[in-house]
C-alpha cells in the first residue's frame, strides 16, 4: 500500500497522545456536526447494537422481541428506521425519488423531506442510590436538496439512457428465451433461462454504469438539514419521576460552488455552511445548561485537501463565547483522513483548540481525534 | 401467477393500462404471447417511468386464446444498496384490464412473478390468458 509508512507513523503518533488525554480532552468531531441518529447522540450513548430495520414487519418484530427478552420496556435498546422504506409508493418513479417531477418538470426541492429517519434509544443507567431510565427520540431529515440545472438535465438525460438500455437489453431477452410462453408452461426453466441471459450480460456489458447514481452523488447547489431530538428520564422506573432531560435541534445549510481548475475532470468546490443548533440540558446528572449556536464555515476543498475556516457564535445562559477555529484535512485514502485544526472553542478556560488526528475506519462518525496538550 | 380474462363478443376492444410503482428506472412492455413462439409487442413505456396508459391493444377476435406476457425491467443500481432490498419489497405494479366479458379487472403483481438478479436488476412477468 503506498502509504502504509506514513499510515503506521501516524497511528503510532496518534495512539501515544490518546492515552495521556483525559477523557475531557478527547474531541469528538461529530459533536460539532448534525448527528445522524440524534436521539443517540442525545444520551451520549454510542449503542454497539442499533437496530436498523428495513421494512415495518422488521420493525415490528424487533420491537417485539426487545419487549419479550426484557419482559417489559427494555433496558439497552436502539433502533433507527426510516418509515419511508416500510410502505408501497404507487406512484414513485426514479426520476421523481431523485427529486425530479416530470409531469410539472420542475426539481422538486423538497422531495426527501418524507425520507427522514426516526431514532429511539432507551439507556438505563444506575448508580448507588437510584437507577434512571433514559428515554430519546429523535429526527433527522433532509429538507431542501437544490440541484443544479447541469445536474438535472444530466440526471434526465441518464434516466432516458438507462431506459433504452433496458429496452434493448429486453428485447435480446425476448429474442434468447425464444418462447414467451415458457413463463406459463414451464416457469423453472424460464427463470433458469433469464437468470442464463443476465449471467452472459454481466459479463458482455460489465463495464456498462448506471450514470444516476453518479449524477445524484454530485453534490447539490444547496442542501438544508434538520435534525431533533428529545429524551425523557424517569427514576427507579416510576412514571411519576419522568421529566424532560436534553432537548437538541440542528439546523445546517450548505452550499456548495464548484470549481473547475484547468479543465479537471474531478471538481473541486468553495463550500459555505451556515449551522443553528440549540440544546437544553436538564438532565439530572449535572448543571443545567442551556444554549444557541448560530455561526458558519467557509471551506475550499480539492480533490485531497481540504481547508476550512469557522466561526460559532453562542449565547448561553451564564456567559455568551465564541468558537474560531481553522481546519486542514488530508484524504490519505478512501477511508482514512488526516485532520488537524487550531483555534479557540467556547469558553474562557481551557478553550485553546489544538488538533491532530487520524479519522479512520468506515466513516461511522465515532471517529475520534487527541487533543494536544498546550 | 398466471390470470386469466375473459375477452367476450368479437368486436370488443381491450384496454390496458400498466402503473409501475418503484424508486428505480423500469421500461416495461407488453406482448401478445401465442404458443409455438409467436409473439408482437403490443405496448411499451416511455422514458418516464415503467407505466403504460390506458391503450387498446386489439379487439377480443384478435387477442382471444393468446397470452399478454408483460415484461417489466427494473434497474435499482441508483438506490442505496442498503434501501434495495426494501425498494423489491414494495415494489407497487398493477395490471388494468378492461372492455372485456370480465369488465374491469385489476391485478397485482405476484411474488413468483419476480426474478431478482444481482446488482439491483428484478424482472418482473406478469402472464394474463386472453379467452
Amino acid at each position: 500500500m503506498k502509504y502504509t509508512p506514513l499510515v503506521f507513523i501516524l497511528m503510532l503518533f496518534g495512539w501515544q497522545l490518546a492515552p495521556a488525554q483525559e477523557e475531557g480532552g478527547v474531541v469528538n468531531l461529530k459533536n460539532m456536526e448534525m448527528p445522524t441518529s440524534p436521539a443517540f447522540m442525545l444520551l451520549d450513548v454510542g449503542p454497539t447494537v442499533v437496530e436498523r430495520p428495513g421494512t415495518a414487519k422488521a420493525f415490528a418484530l424487533g420491537i417485539v422481541n426487545s419487549v419479550s427478552e426484557n419482559a417489559g420496556l427494555p433496558q439497552n435498546y436502539a433502533v433507527e428506521f426510516t418509515p419511508f422504506w416500510f410502505f408501497r409508493h404507487p406512484r414513485m418513479t426514479s426520476l421523481r425519488y431523485h427529486g425530479y417531477n416530470t409531469v410539472k418538470d420542475k426539481q422538486t426541492i423538497f422531495s426527501n423531506i418524507p425520507k427522514g429517519s426516526f431514532s429511539m434509544a432507551i439507556v438505563q443507567m444506575e448508580d448507588s442510590i437510584s437507577s434512571v431510565q433514559n428515554i430519546s427520540f429523535g429526527f433527522r431529515t433532509n429538507l431542501i436538496t437544490l440541484r443544479r440545472r447541469s445536474d438535472i438535465e444530466a440526471l434526465k438525460q441518464a434516466n432516458l439512457e438507462l431506459v433504452n438500455q433496458l429496452r434493448d437489453q429486453q428485447e435480446r431477452l425476448v429474442s434468447y428465451i425464444g418462447d414467451l410462453m415458457l413463463s406459463v408452461t414451464n416457469p423453472v426453466l424460464y427463470e433458469e433461462k433469464v437468470r442464463e441471459f443476465f449471467a452472459l450480460e454481466e459479463i458482455n456489458n460489465s463495464s456498462r454504469k448506471n450514470q444516476i447514481a453518479e449524477v445524484i452523488s454530485r453534490r447539490p447547489l444547496l442542501s438544508v438539514d434538520m435534525a431533533a431530538a428529545m429524551n425523557g428520564a424517569f427514576q427507579n422506573k416510576e412514571f411519576s419521576t419522568g421529566s424532560v432531560g436534553r432537548v437538541g435541534a440542528w439546523l445546517t445549510a450548505h452550499y456548495a460552488q464548484p470549481l473547475r481548475l484547468n479543465d479537471a475532470v474531478q471538481e473541486n468546490y468553495l463550500n459555505l455552511y451556515v449551522l443553528a443548533r440549540y440544546l437544553n440540558d436538564d438532565s439530572k446528572h449535572g448543571p443545567s445548561q442551556d444554549y444557541f449556536d448560530a455561526g458558519g464555515k467557509i471551506e475550499l476543498e480539492f480533490e485531497r485537501i481540504s481547508f476550512g475556516y469557522e466561526y460559532i457564535y453562542r449565547s448561553a445562559d451564564r456567559e455568551n463565547s465564541f468558537r474560531s477555529s481553522g481546519e486542514l484535512r488530508y484524504r490519505i485514502s478512501e477511508a482514512l483522513y488526516l485532520s488537524g485544526a487550531f483555534g479557540r472553542n467556547f469558553g474562557d478556560y481551557n478553550n485553546l483548540i489544538a488538533l491532530l488526528g487520524i479519522n479512520w475506519g468506515l466513516n461511522s462518525g465515532n471517529e475520534k481525534v487527541a487533543v494536544l496538550p498546550r | 401467477m398466471k390470470r386469466v380474462y375473459d375477452t367476450g363478443k368479437d368486436e370488443n376492444s381491450i384496454l390496458l393500462k400498466v402503473s409501475v410503482g418503484t424508486v428505480g428506472t423500469a421500461y416495461t412492455a407488453v406482448y401478445l404471447a401465442r404458443s409455438g413462439g409467436q409473439k408482437t409487442k403490443l405496448a411499451e413505456s416511455n422514458a418516464d417511468s415503467g407505466n403504460i396508459n390506458e391503450s387498446k391493444i386489439g379487439t377480443a377476435r384478435e387477442l382471444r386464446n393468446a397470452y399478454l406476457q408483460i415484461l417489466t425491467f427494473i434497474d435499482l443500481a441508483s438506490v442505496d444498496e442498503k434501501h434495495r432490498k426494501s425498494a423489491i419489497d414494495n415494489l407497487a405494479i398493477r395490471y388494468f384490464m378492461l372492455g372485456g366479458f370480465s369488465g374491469h379487472q385489476v391485478y397485482n403483481h405476484d411474488a413468483d412473478d419476480t426474478i431478482v438478479m444481482p446488482n439491483g436488476k428484478v424482472m418482473v412477468t406478469k402472464p394474463i390468458e386472453l379467452k
